[in-house]
């Protein structure tokens, strides 16, 4: 956990965000979202994922809104991320908010 | 890079057929002859399927399965037992000790692989 | 002789099958609906499929199997061959091939790959071409809801390759649903708290669903509704199309479906060609190999016992003597008939190239063969194949236009590449001819120039123009081409040829395209020669490379002492002493011969001590051991049981020419 010189803390994860890590994750987002009123969430480039993450950013997203924080990730999906995101039914009947959060959609960034 | 399999078994011909099989398949294999051996390998390395038989001498299948799911580090590991029987209340068993879906005796090489490519995907 | 590994018999038979599917391919790609290309490739991948799991080549087996029922489908009518499934079947097929040829290799990535290719090529056709004359099994939507018992995860399932079968099984939509997965304070991470919505539109039975979910089963909620009305827009269509394939109304007679009638007819042509190939027996290249040695042997035996018959006055050994030297004779042509190979499988690979070639470039691109039946040399044909690979490539790349530059300059949209072959007085002329731009003399001369290939404004026919491009280096493509600019120059081209002892010519009119001949001779075992003697030790000079010989007079010879060169016909040509060069210790002969030998444009002189005269060679090669020694390019046993090395010319023209710009260098 870091937080970086950007205008918002920053949770910087590790590559390996699977079912087999997934716990200390957790452990650490949820620490970092109940620290900060705004957390951006970086991913490593060629970073290793799986629908446990995908549940739990939306778990994340739940429970940041519960709590009337912000929180979204610094990039839009890309890659193995928006490749999770497809095989596993979340693009098709995607809300405009969550096109917003996973994909940067529709911001004017 | 290839997926890892381990594979776990005290009859050295099917560990010799499974080896064959998967390392044709692009899998890399490493072999155990026991559960006790199974659980040393575990220890030293990480795995993307375990293949391992029930019935074995020192440690069987089941508490391998068993001791294997309460080990972080391989959290969410597949496995896939081997059975000779269709035995509907044995695969309960094993289902109930963590286990990933299940094989029967006896088997030609392509259903091992079929089962490895169905649980660990493309 | 031993025998044939069964891998490698293996390799040659797939090597053989991979070119048929792939001439199958390439010509159904032009004519889609050619029922007998669709049973060829078929037939073509079934074969290769089972005698690649015999020889356990079992990832190609498994592999291959694939591409087979595609084509097993197309065959019964299922599905429609479209250009995507050829292209599709095409990529598959060169994985193939490395997959006989590297069966060890991670090549699981790729197969996967590949097959998600087929597998859309395959979906495509089939709920796509409403012009499809198949009429398939009926298709049924599903919509599916479930969700996987929660500590499916944590025991190893993972949802994401299930959801892929579902995928694999039809067409299909998935939509998750998130609305039970909790806020993260109270989340059990390794829970599974997603369910599924999916709609999946399939000619699969509903067991293949179950047997997705097979592992879970028992634990999971899995609801599945057949959807009654059919909305996929090409099912009344199937309805229609129905009797349109049932039988004409002409052929009422008794015969029970087309099907039927239709075998006689595609088993007449199998069992033809089953009969032809039983008349043809297959030989390893390496036992001909072995036969033209005994035969070359036997060229020589029979020349030393001709000359023994020519020296006795016994009438009868003469008459047995010319007995023998006719039959040997016949033999060897026999024998040189035997290697011969017609140029068809070499011009084959071509349309391959073409294809990918017009597909990289985007230009339109026609291929054009001519004189496939022309046979030559096997092992010429080996080495052919990567110049010509070259030359096409360049007259795709850089020689043809795009097809807009065609339109302005007033030519037919597509660029069309001529190969040809053709005999010739004991050559063999491959003709690369292409109707693009030509050759741009002036920036093959600036070229040239910048890269000292040429003096600034040295006067050039356009022939040594030309073949300023085959130098090493040298290249004219501004921009580095993906097809072409492989850092490998034309230089490889013309190396190649030249140790084919073959020449390279070159035609080019700016604005009609250009044209690259090769002649090569028909054979590589057996050259005539000019047989030479320097000090006590005779040569062969191949005398194709023999422009003329000349009398090296005393004078000139004392003239020329240190600066080697003898004037011919108002122009300078080196020349090489090859007493000194191989260092005889004789004495010169009196009367020294040059023997004026050229490499295209390049010509050195050889001095001889004596011209024996023409001298037909069976060409033994060189021992691994000598494998270095450059100036010799093999060996030959002569009539009297002699041995001759056979000189290299090209490796000599070199020398030659090195030597002269050293005494230029020099003044």
């Amino acid at each position: 956990m870091n937080t970086s010189s950007h205008s918002e803390p920053q949770l910087a994860l590790s590559d390996n965000l699977t079912v087999r890590t997934i716990s200390a994750v957790r452990e650490n987002m949820l620490t970092f979202i109940d620290a900060h009123e705004a957390a951006t969430i970086a991913l490593a480039d060629d970073v290793q994922v799986d629908i446990s993450f995908i549940q739990m950013i939306e778990a994340a997203r739940i429970h940041a809104e519960t709590a009337g924080k912000r929180i979204a990730l610094s990039q839009p999906a890309t890659g193995a991320l928006l490749e999770t995101l497809r095989r596993s039914g979340f693009l098709e009947g995607m809300s405009a908010e969550d096109a917003k959060f996973w994909l940067h959609q529709g911001t004017n960034q | 890079m290839s997926a890892t399999i381990l594979t776990v078994d005290d009859s050295a011909s099917i560990r010799l057929t499974t080896r064959v099989a998967l390392t044709n398949a692009g899998y890399q294999v490493t072999e155990a002859v026991d559960g006790l051996d199974g659980l040393a390998k575990l220890n030293a390395g990480q795995f993307d399927l375990i293949v391992t038989d029930l019935n074995m001498p020192n440690m069987d299948g089941l508490t391998m399965i068993r001791e294997l799911r309460k080990l972080p580090a391989h959290m969410g590991v597949p496995v896939i037992f081997l059975t000779t029987e269709s035995d509907a209340e044995l695969k309960a068993e094993a289902k109930a000790a963590g286990a990933t879906g299940w094989l029967t005796k006896p088997f030609d090489p392509e259903s091992l692989v079929k089962i490895a490519r169905k649980v660990l995907g493309k | 002789m031993s025998f044939p590994d069964p891998i490698a018999v293996f390799r040659t038979e797939a090597a053989e099958l991979l070119e048929q599917i792939e001439a199958g391919l390439l010509d159904l790609n032009v004519n889609l609906g050619d029922k007998d290309q669709v049973d060829a490739v078929f037939r073509g991948l079934h074969t290769l499929k089972g005698s690649g799991a015999m020889f356990g080549f079992e990832a190609l087996a498994a592999f291959t199997h694939h591409c087979e029922t595609a084509f097993d489908r197309v065959r019964k009518g299922e599905v429609p061959a479209t250009h995507a499934l050829v292209t599709a079947v095409l990529g598959a097929r060169d994985h193939m091939r490395a997959l006989v040829e590297t069966p060890m290799g991670d090549h699981e990535a790729m197969s996967e790959t590949l097959l998600d290719n087929l597998r859309r090529a395959v979906d495509g056709a089939d709920s796509g071409d409403a012009a499809a004359p198949a009429a398939g099994p009926a298709r049924i939507l599903y919509k599916i809801r479930f969700s996987l018992p929660q500590n499916a995860m944590a025991n190893g399932t993972n949802p994401l390759p299930l959801l892929d079968e579902l995928r694999d099984l039809g067409t299909c939509r998935i939509v998750a649903d998130r609305s039970k997965i909790p806020s993260l304070d109270v989340l059990a991470p390794t829970d599974l708290h997603i369910a599924w919505d999916v709609e999946l539109l399939t000619d699969q039975p509903r067991s293949a669903i179950d047997d997705v979910f097979i592992f879970v089963m028992d634990d999971m909620e899995l609801v599945v509704e057949e959807v009654a009305a059919p909305v996929e827009p090409e099912a009344p269509v199937t309805t229609i199309k129905a009797p349109a394939a049932a039988p004409e109304p002409t052929i009422s007679s008794s015969l029970p479906a087309p099907a039927a009638v239709a075998s006689p007819a595609t088993n007449a042509p199998a069992d033809a060609k089953a009969a032809k190939a039983a008349e043809n027996v297959r030989v390893p290249a390496e036992r001909l190999d072995e036969l033209m040695d005994r035969v070359g042997e036997l060229v020589i035996a029979q020349s030393r016992l001709s000359q023994l018959a020519g020296g006795s006055g016994d009438l009868q050994l003469r008459a047995v003597s010319e007995d023998v030297e006719r039959l040997s004779g016949e033999l060897r042509d026999t024998m040189m008939v035997l290697r011969m190979v017609p140029v068809t499988q070499l011009f084959g690979r071509f349309r391959r190239l073409v294809h990918d070639l017009a597909n990289e470039t985007g230009k339109r691109i026609e291929l054009v063969t001519e004189g496939e039946t022309t046979e030559v040399d096997k092992s010429v044909i080996e080495r052919l194949a990567d110049p010509m690979v070259h030359l096409v490539r360049n007259s795709c790349d850089h020689g043809l236009e795009t097809a807009e530059e065609r339109r302005v300059a007033g030519k037919p949209e597509a660029g069309r590449i001529h190969l040809s072959a053709r005999q010739q007085a004991g050559e063999v002329i491959i003709t690369i001819k292409d109707d693009g731009r030509g050759i741009n003399k002036d920036r093959v001369r600036a070229k040239a120039e910048s890269s000292g290939l040429i003096q600034p404004n040295a006067s050039l026919t356009d022939q040594e123009l030309y073949q300023l491009i085959f130098q090493p280096g040298f290249s004219t493509a501004q921009a580095v081409t993906n097809l072409s600019g492989r850092g490998v120059g034309m230089d490889v081209v013309k190396r190649t040829i030249d140790a084919l002892r073959g020449t390279i010519n070159v035609v080019s009119r700016p604005g009609e395209g250009s044209e690259i001949s090769l002649a090569i001779p028909l054979t590589l075992a057996i050259i005539d020669g000019l047989l030479v003697r320097v000090g006590n030790a005779r040569y062969v000079i191949p005398l194709s490379a023999v422009e003329e010989c000349l009398e090296l007079s005393v004078e000139e010879d004392m003239r020329s002492r240190g600066r080697s060169f003898i004037s011919l016909r108002d122009s300078l040509v080196p020349f090489l002493r090859l007493r000194d060069l191989f260092r005889t210790g004789t004495k010169p002969d009196p009367f020294q011969k040059v023997v004026v030998i050229s490499t295209g444009s390049e010509r050195v002189g050889l001095v001889v001590d004596q011209i024996i005269g023409d001298h037909q060679t069976v060409i033994k090669g060189m021992s691994k051991l000598h494998h270095d020694v450059g100036m010799f390019s093999g060996a030959t046993i002569l009539g009297d049981g002699g041995v001759a090395l056979i000189l290299d010319v090209g490796h000599l023209v070199a020398e030659g020419q090195q030597q002269e710009a050293h005494l230029r260098a020099a003044g």
